[in-house]
């Protein structure tokens, strides 16, 4: 399990809070050597100043010789011999060839100077560890406020971040105050960060909106649609119920019969329908290889028994086809069904079966051109028809070749009568 | 009294065709928009108008607007699938009198159009009042001094519509027609049986016969 992405605020204020930190670090390291580097120059320059200084003061007055604290300062005094005059340690600084240098002594490094004159050398020494108290000591008399600022800093950059993100607190706000029923676009001005998002979203809304006022005219029109047959079931019934003569009272209650048919007919496709949503929508359609002649034998073996009129079978090198065999018999079994529906009591059906093409067609006389139009529409039923039908029929066959990715076109045949056809998809 | 119902489903239609003929309508059946407005352009015999608004061709609506829009008062109940107040609105508003909501049952679709009907014709009773004979519209009855006449079916029908059209008279066609509509055609002999019938249970000098104009209740 993954953990969950931590907050815009606390990245943007973290990764920034450590950036300003290494900063710091970086600056004040700069600080301490730049700091060093000046104080060792100023250092430096004062300790060859002091050499010349007190050299020549010596020289002047031989006992004026410089009282040192003998932790920061010391000295050595040799004449032109080389020999000790004088010294502020024992041992004393050494005499050294040039006039500057770093040695050990004593257990520390010192820095050295030497000032020549006529007759006598005087060699004057710091420990460098003086200089680097004094650097540290400045660098962190500068460090205390900067960190301060730095203090002062953290909490504004929070602050800066939090209010940068109000135009996305303010983006979430507008998304969440949509839902089903409500998926207006998002309208309000959004910064160009979020406006791919923003559109992305709009034209999601636009089909989950579209998506959702489609279900909800369907099961409208599935409800309304029940309402038909059940008040022919009433009608009819109440008209068995007073029929005076048998004959009449027969054929009502045949009528009411054929009418409950017709209802639970219609309740079966629209149970139907809602599994194949499903399938969409959970993807669990089964990818079976299809073995079409014995899908072709099982179904019409099933007709034969329910006493239809079986169709020519021509199956011509079927493509190889994954797909739900179930379903495929739905498809199947709902195209002939139409096209004895709409063909007529002589029409001869041929279902054709080749390559990835799947054809239902018959020798009927089609349908007008009215309703070969309306022909996808759910609950749409031609003008005149006597059989029992939902008008979904159609529209099952639609959505299992749209789960298998094929095309599905019904219409008028070029030769007269109604031919459904249904592609699929070339294999990958 | 003859009505025209279009409703383009066959076990419904079917139905309400029967019923309402045992309920003593005549029942006249077309099962698209377009059929209906041609009907209702040819014939003007109807007295009420029983329309589905999910028919194929031309919906109820639009046959409801043509109708009102040629400036026909027919009377209209619609059925309709659709009960949302919307829908009703709708219907109302195109010029519908009445609507009922499928499922429905036979006797108040029957109810219905008895009430459509008194409304159109200015009447408030349920009853209709000619001499010493007071007729329910509903029942198909008839009764004289509060005794019931024995009338059959069609002579109770054939009574409804000489007091409706009282004073006017009916021509044989007119009755014919409001009778028997397109599909049952009764031989002309037939209804003078009934007629004969009708006059003998009411009395004689009921019925007037004038040739060229027709029958009327004197």
């Amino acid at each position: 399990m993954t953990t969950p992405p931590r907050s815009l605020l606390w990245r943007l204020a973290a990764s920034l809070a450590a950036a300003i930190l290494l900063l710091w670090v970086v600056m004040m390291a700069g600080v301490g050597y730049q700091v060093r580097h000046e104080i060792g120059k100023a250092l430096d320059r004062q300790l060859e100043w002091n050499a010349k200084l007190s050299l020549a003061a010596f020289t002047d007055d031989p006992v004026a010789l410089p009282t040192v604290d003998p932790h920061r300062t010391a000295f050595a005094l040799y004449d032109k011999q080389g020999r000790l005059q004088e010294a502020s340690t024992s041992p004393p600084l050494p005499l050294l060839d040039g006039d500057r240098g770093e040695f050990d002594f004593n257990g520390q490094r010192w820095v050295i100077r030497v000032a020549t004159s006529a007759h006598h050398t005087m060699v004057l020494g710091e420990p460098i560890a003086v200089r680097d108290y004094t650097a540290l000591d400045t660098a962190g008399d500068l460090a205390l406020p900067m960190l301060a600022v730095l203090a002062l800093l953290l909490p504004l950059v929070l602050w800066l971040v939090w209010r940068g993100l109000q135009p996305v607190r303010d983006f979430a706000e507008a998304v969440a105050a949509r839902t089903p029923e409500r998926l207006e676009p998002l309208t309000q001005p959004a910064p160009p960060e979020l406006a791919p998002l923003q559109g992305t979203l709009n034209r999601l809304f636009d089909e989950l909106g579209a998506a959702f006022a489609r279900e909800r005219r369907f099961t409208a029109d599935a409800a309304h649609e029940l309402r038909t047959p059940l008040a022919a079931v009433q009608i009819q019934l109440e008209v068995a119920e007073r029929a005076r003569d048998p004959e009449r009272r027969d054929r009502a209650m045949t009528q009411a019969l054929a009418a409950c048919g017709r209802a639970s007919r219609l309740v079966g496709q629209l149970l139907a329908l809602a599994r194949l949503e499903q399938h969409g929508a959970a993807q669990t359609l089964a990818r079976e290889r299809i073995d079409w002649p014995k899908l072709c034998e099982a179904l019409f073996a099933e007709l034969d028994a329910a006493g239809v009129r079986l169709p020519v079978l021509q199956i011509h090198a079927p493509s190889p086809l994954l797909g739900d065999h179930a379903l495929l018999t739905v498809l199947l079994r709902n195209l002939i069904d139409n096209a004895r529906r709409y063909g007529g009591d002589g029409a001869t059906v041929t279902v054709r079966i080749a390559a990835h093409t799947l054809i239902v067609e018959d020798d009927g006389p089609g349908i007008d051109a009215d309703a070969e139009a309306r022909l996808g529409e759910r609950f749409f039923r031609p003008v005149g028809q006597a059989l029992p039908g939902a008008g979904l029929g159609l529209s099952i066959v639609a959505r299992i070749a749209a789960l298998h990715r094929a095309e599905f076109r019904a219409g008028n045949g070029e030769a007269g009568g109604f031919v459904a056809q249904v592609i699929f998809p070339m294999p990958a | 009294m003859r009505i025209l119902l279009v409703e383009d489903d066959p076990l419904l239609g079917d139905g309400v065709q029967e019923g309402l003929r045992d309920a003593g309508w005549t029942v006249d059946w077309l099962a698209d928009g377009e059929a209906a407005r041609t009907a209702l352009q040819a014939d003007a015999t109807f007295d009420a108008l029983v329309l589905d608004l999910g028919l194929p061709r031309l919906p109820g609506l639009d046959v409801l607007r043509w109708l009102r829009g040629a400036g026909l008062a027919l009377p209209v109940l619609i059925l309709t699938a659709r009960d949302g107040i919307d829908d009703r609105i709708a219907g109302l508003n195109a010029g519908a009198d009445d609507y009922l909501v499928k499922p429905f049952a036979l006797g108040e679709l029957d109810a219905r159009l008895h009430a459509l009907l008194r409304r159109a014709n200015g009447r408030a009773a349920t009853e209709m009042f000619w001499r010493d004979v007071a007729f329910d519209a509903a029942s198909l009855t008839a009764r004289r001094n509060g005794e019931v006449l024995n009338l059959t079916s069609m002579e109770a029908r054939l009574l409804h519509l000489l007091l409706s059209a009282r004073p006017r008279y009916l021509s044989r066609e007119q009755i014919e027609t409001k009778l028997y509509g397109w599909l049952e055609s009764g031989d002309s002999n037939s209804l003078d049986v009934h007629l004969s019938h009708l006059r003998k249970k009411l009395g004689a000098g009921s019925i007037e016969n004038v040739r060229g104009l027709g029958w009327r209740l004197a």
